[in-house]
């Protein structure tokens, strides 16, 4: 009976060592691959990134070595000292001190090697130089997308920021600081291959920083292709990087099936068709998020542009240009405001978002329909024509929740409403910025008149920061008077003296310095730039006081300077 | 019920429920460490705005709360007469010392339910309505006030109602002197409640 | 001897009296036999496991190819989150408390748990929290969508399902510090006569040092998720974590990474200590190094619990906090990689049978390994910059769970299936299981190393279309893996109808006391208390002399 059993057995464990050298000649490099060499890390193109990347190799080789050691005992164990017989009975070891000894202290030693080549690589990469940023921007993350502030700040002797954009244009070769925080949730700033990320916190200013290769890097690069090449890879960028967020087919009528079966379908968001940075001698990296933070997270692209300086400043003056014709760019406004939900292209997306696309709104020549285009944009879902069910292109939409922009001023608002108007194949007629004042009047709004990019209308400053005066009463009194110890606020010498005297009495403890029994909070450092500027233009303006109003972007030139100073 | 089983021949020398009262304990103390260690990260962080509490209670609020602190102590001294009593197999005192234990509890609730109505109804309206405006200084001393506070008073209600039932057990003979150990248990408890106790009064009153 | 007799604690199965239906389940339901306990805990977490597969499922589905394919993105943030409490709080440490309360008594020559009502309570809780999390899904706007993490304020943003996880959590956590409780209370007090603490096997340590790691950690867990809800429900009057009111996101991080770091020694400890187990019986020759393996479980539970911030290297702390954290990471690699070592020692010279358990412990050595490597280059604060909430740490934390603890819960349920039910499995059909288990974790978690290095993070619904073959690659895997698991429950249960009868020392070859008694065992343990026969621990190989097997104490 055994027989058959036997002889196939015997002839298993005859080629059984065989067949297992083999399947461990596969599967070593193949683990070996899992732990260290899986492809290389991406992110080689910044300075820090090619010391993280520097660092890695040697960890992994490291690793590596030991993944060998150990899967080579376990394969020769295996094979050696199989059970022959049955009655086997191997000598009992119970230890041995000297053996012990020797791996604990390799293993230490190999980890404090690491240890080591680590806290060096952790100096170089992640504590700022010493020199001076040579730009700063400010990452401001919200679900789901960035925005990127760029705060008054000189680069090449040439002054500009103060705006606010939507991707991260930044000089090649440069140091380049990111205050990165956030408006509501957790989120984190990530662009791979440049070895960037860092946690956006709401209520907090996280710093890091990089130095991208850009266009004359030469990691990745083919050099023999790069020669036939050079005269394209210095002129334009590469191929649109975000262009796998284009759609495949018509996404509308694949929507439309999807939504009938009650799947919510939620395609990819499509971009223009070539880099609105094409233009430029750049490299674009794509950035994204990579905390978990909601359901758009995985959705949250952005173009990091690193250029060449020259062509930064070149598009420092094209901005500049542009915003000085007071002639808002309608695309840009629209892809920071209006994209995410009816789309790059303006065919909306699933139930929700209705298509902007030849409809009465946007694609009638009337007076009417810019009337009510106007009115749409400022009120959000609270607009008279967007009340109940609305149709849209035989479509019936219920309930639709749409925000108000009335926060986006005259020249913006008419803008991205000619923009709409003129695209797609609208051709709705164009609106003026004084049309745009008219309804806000007629609608009862505050008026928003064209003002530089980053400032706020004094008027809406002093209304905000009335609200926020609320704060200071219990000391300050109602009327500025001053409660107790407490000092009043009426022709006070620091409220109307300079800016930087009067905002950093905001930012700092002042209260124990200056012998106030009770310590004063940093209540200045928790608000942001606007909250500041409004609470201080309040103060300024208020019971007789007759202070100029302070604009957010000075609030973060003092911020700036007393960070750096502390 | 199952088998009383036979304990085992190594062992630390004390019963089961006493180990498990005291691996309980540690645990315990974890989740007011974890509470403290928030309180802590909040209240010494930079520019945390954070007020000094005595001059957030007033003097007389702290006078008060120091005096029931003292109330708290007192029951733990008591429940230590408690428990002697049981030994000696003076169940009738032990009785009467295990109701003045109760009162002490009680007695804390009462003031700190007086306590918490007068700081929620006069200093922080905020809590109640969201239209009224927050605190000059940072509202988390509110928040981590009541939050540890309130921790550690459903400790003591449980404290009590464990008290209440190592009472009744007194009362119908179901505790004498032969397992007394159920009220060194208890007592356990009770004086590790009174313990954490003295570390809030002195992180959120004193400091 | 009557039928009943023989299957022991099991009677309540096969009893063919005149008893009600209503008899055999309150026989279970209601025991507080420690054993009966057990088996309830493993069926339980088994359950949750395949809750937990199939939701795993419905990720590799939708992240199959490129685009939206099956669900909506809210749906789909749902998922990992689900995923992941189910696994880790349903799955892995209910059924390393169910083995525990299975063998750690036995083990130690006690008749039961110190408190068999405790154990009994602690058990039901879990089905309750498991009902409380899964019900998540039936309420308006469904799971919550945060991650198991639940960082705020996207948890405070959360709408109702949120606050069923909340408690959910709570109730686990309370349920793991009463095992806890339990365990340490069984082993101080009850060991039998020569069982002195440094003679107890591996796995009673194992348990020992994870309760002490619960004990300690879980409750840190319960007041972040307090203070949590504490902010969910009176947003006017708590503000925690919220920084417009004064508070700090971060430190609910801190809090909930106290627990969560050392929460992975509390489902990886159990199974080295299990693994400790299998290979001596399977190798006939005591385990390598007894003390220094005792205390390296310690010394991983002592450094498991200053290294929470190497979660947090991205949320901005500081360089030199950032630092010291690095240094203990990189510590802890030392007395893991000694018990990867002694394990080795331990086969070297043996004599090795390759049974379905042995398997899966070799399988376990050879790909926890990769991970507790990868774990190496992740701990590095730079590298980790660029890998962190990438697929490499998805890779990562999958070759430590899975290739990891569920690799040792099986190698662990089949060790003591027959002990436990009686009757061997099927052993052609075991190591089939183990095989095909084995390539097709690596099939599918491989390849995402490659993934987060070239830069796809976790919790995507969408990716760029350069990463969909490696994505489909490990999809196929999952299907496999996942699929492959449902021929050894059907093994399992096969092998009680048909299984071999399995004698008291089912593998011959057993040491420890549960081998002395018949299988399944009798109602408590031991018909009388057993003896201890103390062995040889020492350390030395001079003065340590050679011991013949042990006489089993019950000759």
């Amino acid at each position: 009976m055994n027989g058959p059993d036997n002889l196939i057995s015997r002839n298993i464990r005859r080629y059984l060592p065989a067949v297992a050298a083999v399947l461990a000649i596969i599967a070593v490099p193949l683990a070996a691959y899992a732990v260290p060499g899986s492809g290389p890390m991406v992110s080689v193109d910044s300075y820090n990134g090619e010391n993280i990347t520097e660092l890695y190799n040697v960890i992994a080789k490291i690793c590596l070595g030991i993944l060998i050691l150990v899967e080579g005992i376990l394969f020769v164990a295996i094979f050696k000292f199989r059970r022959r017989s049955d009655d086997e009975q191997p000598e009992q070891v119970h230890g041995n001190f000297k053996l012990e000894l020797g791996w604990t202290l390799a293993a230490l030693i190999i980890q404090v090697f690491i240890g080591f080549k680590t806290v060096d690589v952790m100096f170089e990469v992640e504590q700022e130089p010493e020199q001076d940023p040579e730009i700063v921007v400010e990452a401001i993350a919200y679900q789901w997308n960035w925005k990127f502030r760029y705060p008054e700040q000189e680069f090449r002797g040439q002054k500009f920021g103060g705006f606010t954009t939507s991707n991260l244009v930044v000089p090649a070769n440069s140091l380049v600081e990111l205050d990165v925080t956030s408006e509501d949730v957790l989120h984190a700033l990530f662009i791979p291959e440049l070895g960037v990320k860092i946690d956006a916190v709401p209520g907090r200013y996280n710093y890091w920083w990089f130095n991208a290769a850009g266009p004359n890097s030469t990691a990745n690069v083919d050099f023999e292709q790069r020669d036939t090449q050079q005269q394209e890879q210095l002129t334009t960028t590469r191929t649109d990087y975000l262009s796998f967020l284009r759609p495949q087919g018509t996404p509308r009528s694949v929507a439309k099936e999807r939504t009938k079966q009650g799947v919510d379908y939620l395609g990819s968001k499509p971009v223009p068709e070539v880099s609105p940075f094409a233009t430029y001698d750049a490299r674009e990296y794509v950035g994204m998020c990579a905390e978990l933070c909601g359901s758009g997270h995985w959705n949250m692209y952005f173009r990091t542009v690193a250029m060449t300086p020259s062509s930064f400043e070149q598009w420092l003056v094209d901005r500049r240009k542009a915003a000085q014709s007071a002639d808002a760019d309608g695309a840009a406004v629209y892809s920071a405001n209006c994209a995410q939900c009816h789309q790059g292209d303006g065919q909306g997306l699933g139930a929700q978002f209705p298509p902007l696309v030849d409809t009465q709104w946007t694609n009638k020549d009337t007076e009417e329909s810019r009337r009510k285009h106007i009115n749409v944009v400022l009120m959000g879902s609270n607009a008279e024509s967007l009340q109940g069910d609305t149709t849209v292109k035989g479509d019936t939409y219920s309930g639709i929740n749409m925000a108000s922009h009335s926060q986006l001023n005259d020249a913006e608002v008419a803008a991205v409403i000619n923009h709409e108007r003129t695209s797609w194949g609208n051709s709705g007629g164009k609106i003026t910025p004084d049309d745009v004042k008219k309804v806000r009047e007629e609608l009862g709004l505050e008026p928003r008149p064209v003002v530089r990019a980053g400032e706020v209308a004094p008027a809406t400053l002093k209304q905000e920061g009335e609200r926020l005066y609320s704060a200071c009463v219990s000391c300050h009194g109602e009327k500025g008077t001053g409660v107790g110890q407490a000092p009043g606020l009426i022709n006070s010498p620091k409220v109307l003296g300079t800016v930087q005297g009067f905002a950093e009495t905001l930012l700092t403890r002042w209260g124990v310095d200056n012998n106030v029994p009770g310590s004063h909070s940093p209540m200045g450092r928790r608000m942001s730039n606007r909250e500041l500027a409004a609470l201080m233009t309040y103060v300024r303006q208020a019971w007789g006081n007759e202070g100029s109003p302070i604009q957010p972007p000075e609030i973060q030139k003092v911020r700036k300077q007393f960070q750096s100073n502390e | 019920m199952a088998a009383q089983v036979e304990a085992g021949a190594e062992n630390l020398g004390v019963e089961n429920g006493k180990i498990g009262m005291w691996t309980f304990l540690v645990m315990d103390a974890m989740t007011f460490a974890g509470f403290l260690a928030g309180y802590a990260r909040l209240r010494w962080s930079p520019g945390s705005g954070w007020p000094m509490p005595y001059e957030t209670f007033g003097v007389i609020g702290i006078q008060l709360t120091a005096f029931n602190t003292f109330v708290l102590i007192c029951s733990s001294v008591s429940m230590v007469h408690v428990l002697a009593e049981t030994m000696k197999g003076n169940l009738k005192r032990a009785e009467n010392w295990m109701l003045a234990t109760i009162f002490g509890g009680l007695f804390f609730l009462g003031v700190q339910g007086y306590e918490w109505t007068h700081l929620i109804m006069d200093k922080w309206p905020h809590m109640l309505s969201a239209g009224a405006a927050p605190p000059a200084y940072n509202s988390n001393f509110a928040s981590t006030f009541l939050n540890l506070t309130g921790f550690h008073g459903a400790h003591v209600a449980v404290g009590v109602m464990y008290n209440v039932i190592m009472y009744l057990g007194l009362r119908r003979g179901k505790i004498d002197q032969d397992n007394a150990s159920l009220i060194e248990i208890a007592g356990l408890y009770w004086h590790f409640v009174d313990l954490i106790w003295i570390l809030v009064f002195t992180f959120v009153y004193l400091i | 001897m009557s039928q009943s007799d023989a299957m022991g604690f099991l009677s309540p199965l096969t009893e063919k009296a005149e008893n009600s239906w209503f008899w055999y389940i309150k026989e279970w339901v209601c025991s507080t036999d420690a054993k009966r306990i057990g088996l309830m805990y493993i069926i339980f977490g088994i359950l949750m496991g395949v809750i937990g597969g199939v939701l795993s499922i419905l990720i590799r589905i939708e992240l199959f190819s490129a685009g939206a394919d099956i669900m909506s993105e809210t749906f789909y943030a749902t998922l990992p989150g689900m995923h992941a409490t189910l696994m880790i709080f349903f799955f892995v440490i209910p059924i390393f408390t169910g083995v525990g309360n299975f063998v750690v008594p036995i083990q130690i020559g006690a008749p039961d748990m110190a408190f068999p009502r405790l154990n009994l309570a602690g058990f039901w809780i879990l089905p309750a929290a498991a009902a409380m999390a899964l019900s998540a899904y039936l309420v308006p706007k469904g799971a919550p969508g945060f991650g198991w993490t639940g960082y705020p304020p996207l948890s405070v943003q959360a709408s109702l399902g949120a606050d069923l996880w909340i408690a959910a959590i709570i109730l686990v956590g309370t349920s793991s510090t009463m095992a806890a409780v339990n365990f340490l209370s069984t082993v101080f007090n009850m060991r039998c006569k020569n069982m002195t603490l440094f003679q107890m096997p591996l796995f009673t340590w194992s348990l020992v040092v994870t309760s002490f790691l619960i004990l300690a950690s879980t409750p840190v867990l319960t007041s972040a998720m307090m203070m949590l809800e504490l902010q969910r429900t009176f947003p006017a009057a708590f503000h925690f974590f919220d920084p417009q009111g004064g508070g700090d996101p971060i430190l609910y991080q801190h809090l909930f990474w106290f627990y969560s770091h050392p929460a992975v020694y509390i489902m990886i400890l159990p199974g080295f200590g299990l693994i400790s187990e299998v290979i001596p019986t399977f190798s006939r020759k005591p385990i390598f190094g007894y003390a220094v393996m005792a205390w390296s479980m310690i010394a991983i539970a002592v450094l498991g619990f200053v290294v929470w911030a190497h979660h947090m290297f991205t949320t901005g702390i500081a360089l030199r906090v950032r630092m010291a954290f690095m240094l203990l990471t990189m510590l802890i690699a030392v007395p893991t990689g000694i018990k990867i070592f002694s394990w080795l020692a331990t086969m070297w010279g043996g004599s090795l049978s390759f049974k379905t358990p042995m398997l899966f412990a070799v399988g376990f050595i050879a790909m926890f390994t990769i991970g507790g490597l990868s774990g190496v280059v992740l701990a590095s604060v730079p590298v980790d910059i660029q890998l962190h909430d990438t697929y490499y740490v998805v890779a990562h934390i999958h070759y430590v769970l899975v290739a990891g603890s569920v690799m040792t819960i099986w190698a662990g349920i089949y060790y003591w299936w027959p002990k436990m039910t009686g009757r061997f499995y099927h052993e052609g059909l075991g190591k089939f299981h183990f095989w095909v288990t084995t390539i097709f974790i690596n099939v599918t978690f491989f390849i995402q190393h490659y993934l987060g290095m070239q830069g796809m993070p976790r919790r995507y619904f969408d990716y760029d279309p350069q990463f969909e073959w490696a994505n489909a690659i490990s999809s196929l895997g999952s299907f496999a893996l996942f699929s492959v698991q449902f021929v050894a429950l059907g093994n399992l249960v096969w092998s009680l109808y048909a299984g071999r009868q399995a004698e008291a020392n089912a593998w011959e070859d057993g040491e420890t006391l549960e081998w002395d008694i018949s299988s399944p065992p009798p109602h408590h343990n031991f018909p009388e208390p057993p003896v201890w026969e103390p062995v040889d621990r020492s350390h030395d190989e001079e003065e340590g002399h050679e011991l013949q097997p042990q006489p089993s104490p019950a000759e």
